[in-house]
């Protein structure tokens, strides 16, 4: 008996294969975060002061390695965009950057349970891509619907997924295990990314991220340095930032009330207490007593 | 994400003002009499550096409880720390802020300040405003205020959902845990100081 033959579904498309492995590094990550944002058992003695960074150490040492690429690599691509690109071209790549992440952002507001925030994006998105030229304007902005993100870490968020011990990543920086796997997801999820790939343009998503990055860096160029140069912990100072940041962003972007969390010493904290939408209602002065 | 820039300004958006506003303007006034007559002194871009150092300084003291936010920003270190050492760091970080936000203060000249609204919490109001530089996307900056000597001081600055001190804290404490003891972050906090 010849066992020698080939395997029937050796014909897989490469796509399909490859979308099947980034699923499942997802799966596993999605699983890890969702690990990650249980509580722990009851009767467990209070966890000891600390960051919630467990792999602090390893953690630094891609901190360590991001810096350096940043010094050698993004952070002069920075400021070569910005000296020979001219500010309103500028603004027109950040406009068609911002575009782009649109059709992701109405999934994410989709699955969020956000019917009106949904509504908006696709406005948004229809306006921008008819009236201004592929989203090289931003028309809508000024019909009141102005750009807003959301992204799958919110979702999770939305979902009841806590953020889990804190990470930073090769590249794309800080994060944690909740907002990694979101990341994940979107790398397969994206329907611009996918719609790119189906038409064979396979290298857009990298480029598109690429210019994003560096219109970021461009933007943060004052602050970053800033920060670099004045932190006593530079490290420490960016994971403080990022977590409140993203707490920040997840409780806006999903309008869930921030219950708290556990500070740098292992305390509960309800501060800052979240912030009264000021822009519904039209109330120029609100005062109300604390719960 | 929005310009992380006036994240610049950590704890010093304010400054001299004379003496503390009278309680029955409540927090948003105190907030709307300093970005209206005080900040202006603070960002004019004529004087110098010097000058404007001394400047926040008197501000700091009088403006800020930095009583307060030396034992916020210190957490558990502070309650285990002697006298002697909370003293000194209070000195620490005073030099150490004053000197820091100096030069921030430089280019934020026109800086226009708006009241959103107001939240009174218990024995403490948070005070929402949103800042607009010439040409800068705003801003969201919450101003927390606490009472002191019947006026009122600023205990923290939340910018775009980022609160300074909370920031600062995480940092300084992972300073004391690394290095083992307070020592570790007065030494580095006089080095930075020292320039």
């Amino acid at each position: 008996m010849d066992t020698s033959c080939q395997p029937l579904a050796d014909e897989r498309p490469a796509l399909l294969g490859r979308l099947r492995i980034r699923a499942a590094i997802c799966m596993v990550a999605c699983l890890l975060g969702l690990a990650a944002a249980l509580p722990s058992s009851a009767g467990e003695e209070p966890q000891p002061p600390s960051f919630n960074d467990p792999l602090e150490p390893l953690n630094r040492l891609v901190f360590a390695i991001n810096e350096a690429l940043d010094t050698i690599i993004l952070r002069p691509a920075a400021i070569v965009y910005g000296t020979i690109v001219p500010d309103p071209v500028r603004r027109g790549v950040r406009n068609v950057v911002r575009h782009l992440t649109l059709p992701f952002t109405f999934v994410n507001d989709v699955a969020q349970g956000e019917w009106r925030r949904s509504g908006d994006t696709a406005q948004r998105f229809f306006i921008n891509t008819m009236v201004g030229f592929a989203g090289l304007y931003d028309v809508a902005a000024k019909e009141g619907l102005p750009h807003r993100s959301t992204d799958f870490g919110s979702t999770l968020a939305s979902w009841g997924v806590g953020d889990g011990p804190y990470l930073v990543l090769p590249i794309a920086g800080p994060s944690n295990v909740r907002d990694a796997a979101g990341l994940l997801v979107q790398g397969v999820a994206d329907p611009v990314d996918i719609a790119f790939r189906r038409a064979d343009m396979d290298h857009m998503p990298l480029i598109r991220s690429g210019v994003a990055t560096i219109d970021f860096r461009h933007t943060n160029l004052e602050a970053l340095d800033d920060f670099k140069a004045n932190a006593l912990d530079y490290y420490a100072f960016v994971r403080a930032l990022y977590r409140q940041r993203r707490a920040f962003e997840v409780e806006s972007s999903t309008e869930m009330y921030l219950k708290g969390g556990t500070d740098s010493e292992g305390e509960a904290y309800s501060y800052p207490p979240p912030r009264p939408d000021f822009t519904r209602g039209g109330q120029s002065l609100e005062r109300r007593p604390a719960q | 994400m929005r310009p992380l820039r006036l994240l610049l300004l950590l704890p010093f958006l304010t400054v001299a003002l004379a003496g503390p506003a009278a309680a029955s303007d409540g927090a948003d006034g105190f907030i709307r009499t300093l970005a209206a007559t005080v900040l202006p002194q603070l960002t004019d871009p004529s004087i110098p550096i010097e000058q404007r150092k001394t400047r926040f300084r008197e501000v700091l003291n009088r403006d800020f409880d930095l009583d307060k936010i030396g034992k916020l920003v210190l957490g558990r270190h502070w309650r285990r720390a002697k006298p002697a050492k909370r003293k000194e760091f209070r000195k620490l970080l005073e030099n150490y802020l004053s000197g820091l936000y100096a030069r921030r203060f430089e280019d934020l000249a026109g800086l226009d300040i708006k009241v959103d609204g107001v939240r009174d919490f218990e024995g403490w109001s948070m005070v929402y405003t949103t800042a607009t530089r010439a040409n800068g996307a705003p801003v969201l900056l919450d101003w927390r205020v606490d009472s002191k000597d019947g006026g009122y001081a600023i205990t923290d600055l939340v910018i775009e959902g980022v609160s300074m001190v909370i920031a600062q804290r995480e940092e300084f404490s992972a300073i004391v845990i690394e290095s083992g003891s307070l020592d570790g972050l007065l030494i580095k906090l006089r080095m930075r100081i020292a320039g």
